[in-house]
């Protein structure tokens, strides 16, 4: 109980951190966002339309720190303000409308990752020296190492542009319309294997090594040795004895990668013209949409924070030894 | 930016002599041969780097040659769509994204042990706010936190990129530090020096650090390549200046000028191969530097060892 | 960030900005060629599909006040419509929901005659009142004046259902343009809507050839209204996507799942035209890119210095890498080639086309007493020639004609500093004209003066090098006075004869307007040979006009 408290308490100041970082950041950054706006429009608009837009997005004048308890007011009362960009669409609907795709994509893919990555890594740990040992880690390593947009680039050119076999772009097809049916369904998938075979490829390998490392050092450990000793079936030592201990340090590198993975995502979704936060985010920087920009960042951060709280505590009833309130981390 | 595929890293070897120990590092990254192609990888990098000027062909940034060609002899990787030369482009630009990837990642790793150690050395209060301040660094989204920078400090040149990737990526290796500052905090040459009148400061300096190399490695090995794929992300994503020469900007340039469309695949290929494979020289660097810190990850090493190396995993 | 998509969003905001009003009479009935194309469409034609510009994804605003800004694409236009809209490629007027329009009172009084067959897509009946209401509307809410009408109007009165009367406080002919532009509102909706500047408007309901059909971020379709007082439109449908970038939008292009574009495409004969025979593409100039010195600074103002500059600068080199061979080289004029019946017939061959030679420029510079010190010329008083230059970085082509410029000026002993700006700090540069060289477009119409007036007026919102001459400001207000073509021309003779002697600004080359387009399900399209009206998808309202003109390919 100690322990979820300590966790909710981090959660909780963390969650503030991500909020003043994000109030602080863009009051510091140059440039007038509406002479920003009109980048856009080069140099085409007449100054009584400069003034127009001005007055348009209201620019205010007041202290720091009344911006600030305004900010925190606002945030709480879901005022996020309105975007840039989309102006006079509130900032949330845009998030609203792009946080799902990247948390399907981002969410799915890293299921599948650490779930491929755990499996194959307890079997090379396995099967030490192995073929599939000696090759897997390095060829997953590669492409930890490239960059995802490189990844995604190559893929989309040879099998979306070359081959035809994939979308070019988009989170579904331009002839479906969203709902809850199977070709809608269908479509998503489809939309989203590309983008997601780039960030399972870019974030596979640190499950996989990490799993197999983990395995070799528990099966090291006395009791294995001793259970290997009294004859326990080679498939139970495996996964019983070794691989369920093993597994418990997989879970606490969970807030490292995710965080990693969430960066891929973004680069991802610039190159496959995702739906997704990621791309969100990356056109809102481009425009100087700070509305946009603060609130896609801080959904970004609180999405990830949530992500650390849940396995955190998802953790503390696989270990004994943290529902014991015994350690922190 | 990157996992450490080895999240347990302890402190098992610290009784052996210093001076052992560093000869065993470097006949270990020789033994293995893993590490060894690693390191001839990275060495050759390195030399491409520092002698750009003599293997590049042409002036990177020049644009006098005709526009989109394909692999040729006068133009081994072919030219942009502003009819620059591929070939050259990548040759300095293995120069800036080496200096910043390598500058950054050090500059992580100090900023990493200089929060780490003394947090875990100290502890109490110290320690509490330091831990703090790392858990918060720790889980906000890396690239998400950049790109708000970024879009403050507007088109920087990859020297900046570095330090504030630098400034931004510490954290992992404070934790590790930490941990490992913990683990050491209480040893017998440790207290040894503490009783003999040294200051906190030099204990530090003196005894701990240099009781961690092998983590220290494996960290700056990590943020390294973290801080090259942090700096071409941002790059590509147009964060950064684009006159800069460097691999994630020719990603970017390939990108805008139609690469994909033009079938220049020469244009896209030869920038993120060579991130590839620099980050892979470096982790097939690693790959002995775990087995220092872990042993039994050593593959001569079959036998299984007895009774416990320190192996807490707090 | 991309320089082309700047430069596509540009020109359908120059549209409206800056046009002028020019020969009334010559109004074209834009519903006259629609009903041809009734017949022979009958609802038979496929979907469209338009990338006007990569928007990342879309937001339901449709909102035609906005649509210079954050509107979704084809909102004015598709959707609402102005009374007439002018042709920036040719002479043309489209008569929309005004039928003509006439001067009186000393050309301060436009009486606007109203197509009261116009229905709004619910139905109701399109007045006088609605006209009056939106031009209330632009009064009593400035942030939606964003083309500053009441700058200029003094009323604006109904006389019966079928008639509007414009009164302005001076006479200023083209600014009527502004006038007939602006997007008609429905006074039944938008009289309840409230502050129209933070509205939304998720359900159009306007006058125009499509009503929204369905929406999504990630894209949206219009369908054909069937009760357009124009006719029944030819497509049925037209569909609008979003892309991320200029590159994915460009695949879908290549690939031929867009048929209408309005981007810049590199190597566009390879990558989109040789693909299929239907890929057409058409680069009409619409802007004049300058070389702008300033005025103020003691040796740009010399214009012995600026004429050197000119002859040295190679044009066509930043025609054909600098802007890939898509653009023409500039005239001494700036007058655009669409626009060549403006050209005064008696101006000196030398008025009209640059020569590039860079030893002659050396000459010049040396006869008036400057002198090259170690490589660098000097002024009489010692003072080096040695400037910087601004443009925006990231404008990829702007950003390669600058380093071209600078090469140039080099060979004739004048050092530039090449500075990228940021957009922000390049327009802060401009406007407070902080610089001594920059690159920068001038604004676009469907006649000179609209070009011209911005630059070389003392007032003129684009007047960055500062040029500030009786003469010339005379000539503008000589064309403000008259609804008299040759009246007109004479005018602008005079200035293109100032510019052209005083090189007040150095004129490099034509900006061009992006557009692509296939003809695999239709025809009809503006060409370089049927050049009726500005031809990109975000040249609005004159996509509306596009579209109507379209035949589906039997």
């Amino acid at each position: 109980m100690k322990y979820v408290l300590s966790r909710l308490s981090f959660f909780i100041v963390s969650v503030w951190a991500a909020v003043t970082i994000n109030f602080v950041l863009p009051r510091m950054m140059p440039g007038n966002p509406a002479d920003a706006m009109f980048a856009k429009f080069q140099n085409n608009l007449t100054p009584q339309a400069m003034t127009a837009l001005k007055l348009e997005f209201g620019f205010s004048n007041q202290p720091l720190i009344v911006q600030y308890f305004d900010y925190l007011k606002g945030l709480i009362t879901l005022h996020w303000g309105l975007s840039f960009t989309y102006y006079p669409t509130p900032t949330k609907t845009v998030i609203a409308h792009s946080l799902p795709w990247t948390i399907g994509l981002v969410g799915i893919t890293t299921l599948i990752s650490v779930f491929l990555g755990t499996g194959l890594g307890i079997l090379i740990a396995w099967r030490r020296g192995g073929a599939l040992d000696n090759t897997l880690p390095i060829v997953s390593l590669f492409f930890q190492a490239a960059p995802y947009m490189w990844t995604g680039l190559l893929l989309l050119y040879f099998l979306s542009f070359k081959l035809g076999w994939f979308p070019l772009a988009h989170g579904y097809a331009l002839s479906v319309q969203p709902s809850w049916s199977i070709s809608f369904i269908l479509s998503v998938l489809k939309h989203a294997i590309l983008p997601g075979i780039t960030i399972f490829l870019g974030s596979f390998s640190g499950w996989l090594i990490g799993m197999r490392n983990n395995m070799i050092l528990t099966l090291g450990e006395d009791y294995v040795v001793f259970a290997e000793a009294k004859g326990v079936r080679p498939s139970r030592l495996m996964l019983m004895y070794a691989a369920r201990n093993a597994i418990l340090p997989q879970i606490t590198s969970f807030a490292i990668a995710i965080g990693n993975v969430v960066s891929g995502s973004i680069l991802t979704e610039v190159v496959f013209s995702y739906p997704g936060i990621g791309a969100q985010l990356q056109a809102a920087v481009l425009q100087q949409d700070y509305p946009l920009i603060q609130a896609a960042f801080l959904m970004i951060a609180l999405s990830v924070l949530l992500a650390n709280l849940l396995v955190d505590l998802l953790y503390s009833r696989l270990d004994p030894r943290v529902r014991a309130g015994g350690a922190t981390v | 930016m990157m996992t450490h595929p080895l999240e347990d890293i302890h402190a098992n070897e610290v009784n052996l002599p210093i001076r052992r120990k560093r000869f065993r590092f470097f006949r270990l990254l020789c033994s293995d041969r893993r590490s060894l192609v690693g390191l001839c990888l990275f060495s050759l990098f390195l030399l491409v780097a520092v002698l750009a000027p003599v293997i590049a062909p042409y002036n990177p940034l020049s644009t006098n040659f005709a526009m989109n060609l394909p692999p040729s002899y006068a133009h081994w990787f072919g030219t942009t769509a502003t009819g620059q030369d591929i070939f050259s482009q990548f040759i300095y630009g293995t120069r800036t994204t080496l200096t910043v990837g390598m500058g950054a990642g050090l500059l992580a790793t100090l900023i990493g042990l200089a929060f780490g150690v003394t947090a875990g050395y100290i502890g109490g209060w110290v320690d509490t706010v330091l831990n703090f301040v790392t858990n918060i660094f720790l889980v906000l989204p890396s690239l998400a936190l950049l790109i708000v920078i970024e879009s403050m400090v507007h088109n920087t040149t990859p020297w900046i990129n570095g330090l504030i990737i630098g400034f931004t990526g510490w954290a992992w290796g404070a934790r590790v530090f930490r941990a490992q500052t913990m683990s050491l905090r209480n040893r017998e040459f440790v207290t040894a020096a503490r009783l003999s009148g040294a200051s906190t400061l030099r204990v530090m300096a003196a005894e701990i650090i240099p009781n961690m190399t092998s983590v220290i490695a494996s960290n700056i090995i990590f943020a390294c390549l973290g801080a090259i794929l942090a700096e071409s992300g941002l790059a590509f994503l147009g964060l950064e200046s684009v006159n800069s020469v460097s691999w994630g900007t020719m990603l970017y340039w390939a990108q805008a000028g139609g690469a994909l469309l033009n079938g220049a695949w020469y244009w896209i290929v030869p920038p993120g191969l060579g991130i590839a494979l620099v980050g892979l020289s470096l982790v097939l660097m690693n790959f002995s530097i775990d087995q220092l810190t872990n042993p039994r990850l050593r593959k001569q090493g079959g036998k299984r060892r007895e009774q416990s190396t320190a192996r807490s995993r707090n | 960030m991309n320089s082309k998509w700047k430069t596509g969003v540009v020109v359908g905001t120059v549209a409206l900005t800056v046009a002028a009003l020019a020969g009334c009479g010559n109004a074209t009935n834009g519903s006259a060629s629609h009903s041809t194309s009734v017949s022979a469409s009958s609802g038979q034609g496929k979907p469209l599909t338009v990338v006007p510009a990569p928007y990342g994804s879309f937001q339901d605003n449709f909102n035609p006040f906005q649509y210079q800004t954050t509107a979704n694409p084809g909102t004015f236009g598709m959707i609402y419509e102005p009374l007439f809209y002018y042709s920036l490629v040719s002479s043309n007027v489209y008569s929309l929901l005004g039928k003509s329009m006439s001067w009186s009172n000393g050309d301060t009084t436009l009486t606007v005659q109203l197509n009261t067959d116009a229905k709004w897509s619910d139905g109701q009946p399109f007045t006088s009142k609605d006209v009056v209401f939106t031009f209330d509307l632009l009064k009593k809410y400035p942030a939606i004046d964003t083309s500053g009408v009441w700058t200029e109007l003094r009323s604006v009165k109904a006389e019966g259902a079928g008639t509007v009367v414009f009164q302005f406080k001076k006479p200023d002919v083209p600014f009527a343009m502004y006038v007939v532009q602006e997007p008609i509102v429905p006074e039944h909706i938008w009289s309840k809507v409230g502050n129209p500047s933070k509205y939304l408007n998720s359900n159009p309901v306007g006058t125009g050839p499509y009503v929204l059909a369905s929406f999504s971020p990630q894209e949206y379709t219009l369908k054909a209204n069937d009760n357009y007082y124009g006719g029944k439109p030819p497509v049925p449908e037209v569909i609008f996507p979003s892309y991320s970038s200029n590159d994915s939008a460009n695949l879908a292009l290549a690939q031929g799942q867009v048929d209408w574009g309005g981007q810049f495409i590199n190597n566009i004969q390879q990558v989109y035209a040789s693909k299929s025979p239907y890929n057409k593409y058409w680069f009409p100039p619409n802007n004049v890119v300058n070389l702008v010195p300033n005025l103020t600074n003691s040796l740009l103002g010399q214009k012995v210095v600026r004429e050197a500059i000119s002859m040295a600068i190679d044009r066509n080199a930043l025609a054909q890498k600098g802007e890939y061979g898509y653009v023409q080289v500039a005239s001494p004029t700036t007058i655009l080639p669409t626009s060549s019946s403006w050209i005064d017939p008696n101006l000196p061959a030398k008025d009209l086309k640059f020569t590039y030679n860079p030893s002659a420029a050396e000459q010049l510079l040396e006869s008036h007493g400057y002198k090259k010190v170690n490589g660098v010329m000097e002024a009489p008083n010692g003072q080096p020639l040695s400037f910087n230059l601004a443009v925006v970085s990231g404008w990829t082509d702007w950003d390669e004609d600058a380093q071209l410029i600078e090469q140039d000026l080099q060979q004739i002993g004048i050092r530039v500093n090449v500075q990228q700006m940021q957009y922000a700090g390049y327009e802060a540069a401009l406007q407070g004209h902080s610089f001594d060289l920059a690159i920068a477009s001038s604004g676009g119409g469907p006649n000179p003066y609209y070009i011209d007036e911005d630059v070389y007026q003392s007032h003129g919102s684009l007047n960055y090098e500062q040029w500030d001459n009786a003469a010339t400001d005379q000539a503008f207000s000589d064309f403000e006075s008259t609804t008299n073509l040759a009246q007109q021309k004479q005018a602008m003779y005079k200035v293109e004869k100032i510019v052209a002697e005083n090189l007040p600004t150095i004129p490099l080359f034509y900006g061009g307007t992006w557009y692509e387009y296939s003809t695999k399900n239709y025809t009809g399209w503006p060409s370089a040979s049927n050049p009726y009206v500005s031809p990109a998808p975000w040249s609005w309202p004159a996509a509306e006009i596009v579209l109507m003109h379209l035949k589906p390919r039997s």
